[in-house]
């Protein structure tokens, strides 16, 4: 019998893909919202991860930037 | 940096901008209150392109503005001149090809006091009457600061009269005949002794060496390593400025030196990279040698702890500030291709990286992804094999350090390398065919001189990172970025030399190359972006490259295999945390180390520039 999850495929490159297990890693269990790590640089998720998966990039990428104070 | 680095501004910014240089006197231009936030935000609230050229506008490279900012065409024909005098009145903001931004600040003007001719000083002092009086030399200090601008702000020279000094005996020493100044050394010079008398002041400067007829005898050493007594009624000591603030107990011989120094009229106090010592060392220093005079050189006025400012009463006013790009379009220093590698993480050291129990092995795990250490061999490979160039590869982070020079096997001087071993490798890396490339490390306070090397890679570009983190917080928090000030400063070396006969190349050609390694994706991006702001704002380019190694090279560079990856990531966790982290050396509990640290980012820059402007030493190494 064949079962089907809706979810959300995500196509990234390899730190990134290593980006997103770990911080779905550090959610207690009950949050955890990667369904299968399909390879290196492809994820299927929850499809009400995306905004939450988006802004933890942005502000992780925010840390490695910096802005001149103006 | 978009069309700015075409090395020819495009016509539509020319014509804005001789637009904007006919507002000039205006007087509908500074009608508005909120004038200055309508400047700020730029383009968008004032479009000027409208108004007519004056038929001189020529003759107008300069653009001031009403809240003390000052724009300069560098394509005017009268762009010399007007940098001159601008150099002397205000600071330098940002500085690209085509247009500068300057400021107009007390302290700029106060130096500016030094633009007043003979004349009109004659003419004010027929007017008064004229006191002659002696300050108390311990009081000096506070009748300057008590001058400035926050103060009294009283217009205060500072001149020696050297000609008419029957008193202090004269030095016999003159320059050399093939040693011939450049001409920005010139004007810095004629700066300092402009009618006759000299004053006090900072030149900016990188590095100063003085090719004179001075004789051996009349010039001696006062080191850690060296205590030389002096003879003679005239001559140089060359010192340090811990062997002079030094507070504990001396040596014998030594205090006898010092008391020397203490006891005797000096004429000039020449003070090297004044913006690395402590204010109260550096006022030590000066309270200590009774000087009729002080030449402080420098970089770059960029201090850390933020008291730049002192430095104005301390020693004086900045008299002299050159332009890097003049420099480098003049032939004085090579033309650096600075470029950023990119190197992407690899899966698993990027997996350990991320986690929090590794938050220590940070450094370690980015300047170690196998990625950096192939993109690395593959720079040395091919500048050794293609270009026959020589190599020196930077890392602060000993444990990189060792981990790198061994797999390669290749020499490397760091903070323990004996005297003997530095040299020997030093010497073979000058000499011989087979030594191409060496190893750095942050060598502590001796110099090295390694003129032959045109291919700088740095595989830690950051480092005192924990210490820059906590200070940057610092300043944050204050409301003033670390690094606000960073694009304020500019360089000139004065530097009596002949041209290195790599510039033979031609001044379009790069003859000498820096890279920076950067592990994407990581806190090295944070760096890595800080340094590039600072790059634009100087004017300067730099360029990105991804895609090293190529694709397609494989196991001829190593941590080919993920095995040998593997290992290498076990080898990181399994180390301490103190063992990858950055190298101590016996004098960082100091402050001119701490500030070295903090300065490290840009310092590279500026290592880069020395290195290659066909003289001697890397001088930031010396304290």
């Amino acid at each position: 019998m064949v079962n089907a999850t809706k979810g959300l495929f995500i196509s990234c490159d390899i730190p990134m893909a290593q980006f997103i297990i770990n911080y779905n890693n550090t959610l207690p269990p009950s949050q955890q919202f990667i369904i299968h790590v399909l390879d290196s640089t492809h994820l299927f998720v929850q499809p009400h991860a995306a905004e939450m998966i988006r802004s933890a990039i942005s502000e992780f990428r925010d840390q490695n930037s910096y802005e001149k104070p103006t | 940096m978009g069309h700015g680095d075409k090395g020819r501004p495009n016509k539509k910014l020319k014509f804005s901008a001789k637009e904007i240089t006919n507002l000039d006197d205006e007087d509908a231009y500074f009608g508005g209150e909120d004038i200055d936030d309508d400047v700020r935000d730029g383009v968008e609230k004032r479009d000027f392109t409208k108004l007519e050229l004056k038929p001189d506008h020529i003759n107008r490279p300069l653009w001031a503005c009403a809240d003390g900012r000052i724009f300069l065409e560098t394509f005017s024909p009268l762009y010399k001149q007007a940098y001159d005098f601008l150099i002397a009145i205000a600071e330098p903001v940002c500085r690209p090809e085509s247009m500068h931004e300057y400021n107009l600040t007390p302290h700029s003007l106060y130096a500016a006091v030094d633009l007043l001719n003979e004349a009109e000083l004659a003419a004010v002092a027929e007017e008064k009457e004229t006191h002659a009086f002696e300050v108390d030399p311990t009081q000096v200090e506070n009748v300057k600061e008590r001058c400035l601008p926050n103060a009294l702000n009283y217009p205060m020279l500072e001149e020696y009269d050297f000609r008419n000094d029957t008193v202090n005996p004269d030095l016999d020493m003159e320059l050399k005949p093939q040693a011939q100044p450049r001409p920005y050394q010139e004007k810095s010079l004629s700066k300092m002794f402009g009618n006759g008398r000299a004053r006090s002041g900072i030149i900016w400067a990188f590095q100063f060496k003085l090719w004179s007829t001075i004789r051996d005898e009349q010039i001696c050493r006062f080191t850690s390593d060296s205590k030389e007594r002096f003879r003679g009624n005239a001559g140089v000591v060359v010192t340090t400025y811990n062997m002079v603030a030094f507070g504990g107990k001396r040596s014998e011989e030594s205090e006898k030196i010092i008391e020397e120094i203490r006891n005797r009229e000096w004429g000039l106090l020449l003070m090297d990279e004044v913006h690395v010592v402590p204010a109260q060392m550096f006022r030590k220093v000066i309270s200590l040698t009774k000087s009729h005079c002080k030449l402080g050189l420098t970089a770059t006025l960029v201090r850390e702890d933020e008291r730049i400012t002192d430095l104005n009463f301390l020693i004086g006013p900045k008299l002299y500030e050159a332009n890097w790009l003049d420099l480098v379009k003049g032939g004085f220093i090579a033309n650096v291709q600075c470029a950023e590698v990119w190197c992407p993480m690899t899966k698993e050291f990027f997996a350990q990286y991320l986690k929090k129990e590794n938050s220590k092995k940070k450094q370690a795990l980015y300047v170690m992804n196998p990625n950096k250490f192939r993109a690395c061999e593959f720079l040395i490979r091919f500048h050794e094999q293609q270009r026959g160039d020589k190599i020196i590869v930077f890392a602060d982070n000993l444990f990189a350090l060792v981990e790198y020079a061994m797999k390669l096997r290749k020499p490397m001087i760091y903070g323990a390398t004996s005297h003997v071993e530095r040299t020997k490798i030093l010497e073979a890396f000058k000499t011989s065919r087979d030594v191409n490339t060496i190893f750095l490390s942050k060598v502590g306070d001796n110099s090295i001189d390694i003129p032959e090397a045109n291919v700088i890679i740095q595989i830690s570009s950051h480092a005192g990172s924990r210490r820059q983190e906590a200070h940057a917080s610092w300043s944050y928090s204050k409301g003033k970025g670390l690094f606000s000030y960073g694009c304020n400063h500019s360089f000139l070396l004065i530097v009596l030399g002949k041209l290195q006969d790599r510039m033979a190349g031609g001044k379009e050609e790069y003859n000498a190359f820096f890279y920076s390694l950067v592990s994407m994706d990581t806190q090295e991006m944070y760096y890595s972006t800080k340094r590039q702001q600072f790059l634009i704002d100087q004017g300067y380019s730099f360029k990105v490259i991804t895609g090293l190694p190529p694709p397609d090279s494989g196991p001829e560079l190593n941590y080919h295999r993920l095995d040998d990856q593997l290992a290498l990531l076990t080898k990181v966790l399994s180390a301490g945390d103190e063992a990858v982290g950055l190298e101590q050396l016996e004098e960082d509990a100091d402050d001119i180390a701490l500030h070295k640290a903090r300065r490290f980012w840009w310092i590279h820059e500026c290592y880069v520039r020395c290195k290659w402007d066909g003289l001697h030493g890397i001088q930031y190494w010396e304290t």
